[in-house]
């Protein structure tokens, strides 16, 4: 087309007989007259005087028509190089356009979430159009149907400017639009932040273990209180939780102890209290008192009660720890009662001595003093024979004054009232042996007393002590050259222990047994003299004040006695 | 020294008669006048019974005192004679067979001069009884005479 002159005044309008010149006129006049939407060809219908409907059949038929044009090859002159370039190439174009939106579609329909795929679409339309035009180029070169070309053309272009006004709108959006980089890099922080997540959630998995391990050895631990311990609320009295002590203590099931409150646990005429006790309960404070428990099974206990107020479920509440104390209870009153006991026996020994002490001695008295009474007023009358006799009577009747005196004041030592203090032994064991030497003082003797011996312990009864012990060790080595007598502390059997020690008669330790039973004498009177009073003398003072007392000895090999008390320095515990 | 009388409350017989024969043989020739219970004792001394003729002025120069006494014991005539104002000077001996604490102590806290025990030893007796003679009819001042 587009030779030397305009195709409007050169080609005329297909077959119909209207002239382009007619066309543009009709333009025109549409333009100016009537800028309502009318069809072209309706106006170019009515311009040729027929009925709008028979006008467009006309138009459809004229379009597939030539007319009088000469197909496009014509202007190539038929050069078939050039034609079948053009044809080659338009072809080929074609073909790509006509796949490229199949590819597109099926790409959106790959990629549904893709956004703005309309867009695809347009250019799907858009290329087809393309496409179309291209084909339409082949057709021309042999067909001459120039105004279908022109159709489609205007088709295109309107697609194409669709198209192009479109996209620059959608430019910004697409832009806006997240780049695969920044997608990459986006993903790249989900990654981080999952990994982060799960690194977290397994954080809290370990946490959540770590407390539920601790929660269950709490659970463990109040389990396994050996006290019976609950937790109540204090408002309701109502029992919150329990532990397994409770449970076995008490026979109740933990269901069961969870159905009770405190009064429950109570006998009917203790709740009153109770109830005042749990009123005035300072808060926070821990308290200690004491009550009575029923059992399930019926069973009374006497408890001491601990409590102290928590917080338990976000409720005020107090924790209880009840410590069974019906043993102990039983065990004061017998105590009680014993302490009776051995009042009522201290008693009865003191008037039993008291009695000894005033009618034993009279008679004795009597028979000493009558029997001197014979030997001095009947002189003349008896006979050597008779006066030895009278001499036997006295003698045994003083020795039975001497027993009784001994046996009162080992009484005595068991009834006196003890007053512990610190004592200074070394003190008291020099005042003895002082007075010792003086009772005798033509016999050769040695007396070693170790200094600074104290003892916690009453001064009264640990210096009869003493005195029994020096007095024996002087006694048991008067058959000796040389006496030597020792008072001091060693280590003995792992434990202080003060000893007294003597190069004396010593005794046979097969008999050790008897040493400290009262009346008891491992000697003959005759050699030594005593009423076996003394060791078990000693041995009463030495339990009573908490002590042991032993002996270790060797016929003729003297006599080592030790003992215990307790030590100066736990004054006061 | 022979006008002072010696007042013996002693309830057996065998004690008066050693008590009296330990004197003897301690020299001591006072008048010894024997009550054999609590209430005898009381009864001479406030001239009551069949003291009642008895000069309230005489008073016993000491007296030796049991304790166990029947009707009423010696702690409790002690008792009755410290609060009385006519013998509540009297010089007072507890002489007795008992060494506990309990009647040393009650024997001095209701006022008694003297505790003396009664030894088995006849010997040590009158060792005794001449000693308390000597010390209480001789050596002691009376509490003065009241008119």
């Amino acid at each position: 087309m587009g030779q030397n002159e305009s195709p409007f005044q050169k080609f005329r309008f297909f077959d119909s007989g209207i002239s382009l010149p007619i066309l543009a006129d009709v333009f025109a006049a549409e333009e100016v007259l009537s800028p309502s939407p009318r069809s072209v060809f309706g106006a170019m219908a009515q311009r040729c005087g027929v009925p709008a409907l028979g006008g467009a059949m006309d138009f459809f038929r004229q379009l597939f028509l030539s007319g009088d044009f000469q197909p496009h090859g014509f202007c190539y002159r038929w050069n078939s190089g050039l034609v079948w370039l053009n044809v080659l190439s338009d072809a080929l174009i074609a073909l790509a356009y006509f796949t490229i939106p199949f590819t597109l579609l099926w790409f959106i329909r790959k990629r549904r979430d893709l956004p703005f795929s309309w867009m695809f679409a347009l250019f799907g339309v858009f290329i087809i159009a393309c496409g179309t035009t291209h084909v339409m180029e082949v057709w021309n070169l042999w067909h001459a149907q120039y105004w279908l070309a022109g159709i489609i053309k205007a088709n295109t272009a309107l697609a194409s400017i669709l198209t192009a006004i479109l996209l620059v709108q959608l430019v910004p959006k697409a832009l806006a639009l997240p780049s695969p980089d920044r997608f990459k890099e986006v993903n790249q922080h989900l990654v981080d932040r999952t990994e982060e997540l799960w690194r977290a959630n397994a954080e809290l998995a370990s946490a959540n273990k770590a407390l539920q391990h601790f929660q269950e050895q709490q659970r463990l631990l109040f389990d396994n209180i050996p006290y019976p311990v609950w937790v109540y609320e204090s408002y309701t009295l109502a029992i919150k939780d329990v532990n397994q002590s409770a449970i076995r203590s008490y026979g109740y099931s933990r269901e069961e102890f969870l159905s009770l409150t405190i009064k429950d646990l109570r006998p009917a005429e203790d709740i009153p209290v109770l109830l005042e006790n749990a009123k005035e309960a300072p808060e926070g404070a821990e308290t200690t008192g004491s009550g009575r428990h029923r059992k399930k099974n019926g069973a009374l206990i006497d408890v001491e009660i601990t409590t102290g107020t928590v917080v338990f479920e976000g409720r005020d509440a107090r924790l209880v720890v009840a410590t069974d104390i019906t043993e102990r209870k039983k065990a004061e009153a017998e105590s009680l009662r014993g302490n009776a006991e051995l009042k009522a026996v201290n008693q009865e020994l003191e008037a039993f001595s008291y009695s000894v002490s005033h009618d034993l001695r009279a008679p004795l008295r009597s028979i000493d003093g009558f029997s001197l009474a014979l030997l001095e007023d009947y002189e003349e009358k008896l006979d050597a024979g008779g006066k030895d006799s009278l001499h036997r009577v006295r003698a045994a009747t003083q020795r039975m004054g001497v027993l009784i005196d001994d046996l009162l004041n080992l009484a005595r030592i068991t009834r006196t009232e003890m007053k512990l203090q610190s004592v200074d032994l070394s003190a008291i064991a020099r005042s003895i042996a002082a007075e010792l030497a003086k009772s005798q003082p033509e016999r050769k003797s040695e007396l070693r007393i170790r200094e600074g011996l104290e003892a916690f312990a009453d001064s009264h009864l640990v210096r009869i002590a003493l005195e029994n012990l020096l007095g024996n060790a002087w006694k048991f080595t008067s058959k000796r050259e040389s006496a030597s007598i020792e008072f001091g502390k060693t280590r003995c059997n792992g434990s202080l222990a003060y000893f007294v020690r003597d190069n004396g008669a010593g005794f046979d330790p097969a008999h050790a047994g008897r040493l400290f039973g009262a009346f008891q004498r491992l000697h003959d009177t005759n050699d030594f003299p005593g009423t076996g009073v003394g060791l078990a003398t000693v041995q009463r003072i030495i339990h009573r004040h908490g002590g042991r007392i032993w002996a270790e000895s060797a016929v003729e090999g003297g006599a080592t006695f030790y003992f215990t008390l307790l030590e100066a320095r736990q004054e006061g515990a | 020294m022979d006008d002072k009388i010696i007042l013996l409350v002693e309830d057996n017989a065998d004690d008066e008669k050693l008590a009296l024969l330990a004197l003897k043989k301690s020299n001591i020739r006072n008048e010894v006048v024997v009550a054999r219970d609590g209430v005898e004792a009381l009864n001479y001394l406030f001239c009551r019974g069949p003291y009642l003729g008895r000069d309230v002025n005489i008073m016993p120069q000491v007296v030796l005192l049991d304790l166990k006494l029947p009707k009423l014991d010696g702690l409790e005539v002690l008792r009755r004679l410290r609060a009385d104002q006519r013998t509540k000077l009297l010089p007072v001996v507890i002489l007795t067979s008992s060494n506990e604490d309990q009647d040393r102590m009650n024997s001095y806290g209701l006022g008694a001069n003297s505790y003396v025990r009664k030894p088995v030893d006849f010997d040590q007796f009158v060792a005794a009884s001449a000693q308390l003679g000597l010390y209480w009819l001789v050596l002691n001042e009376a509490p003065p005479r009241r008119t």
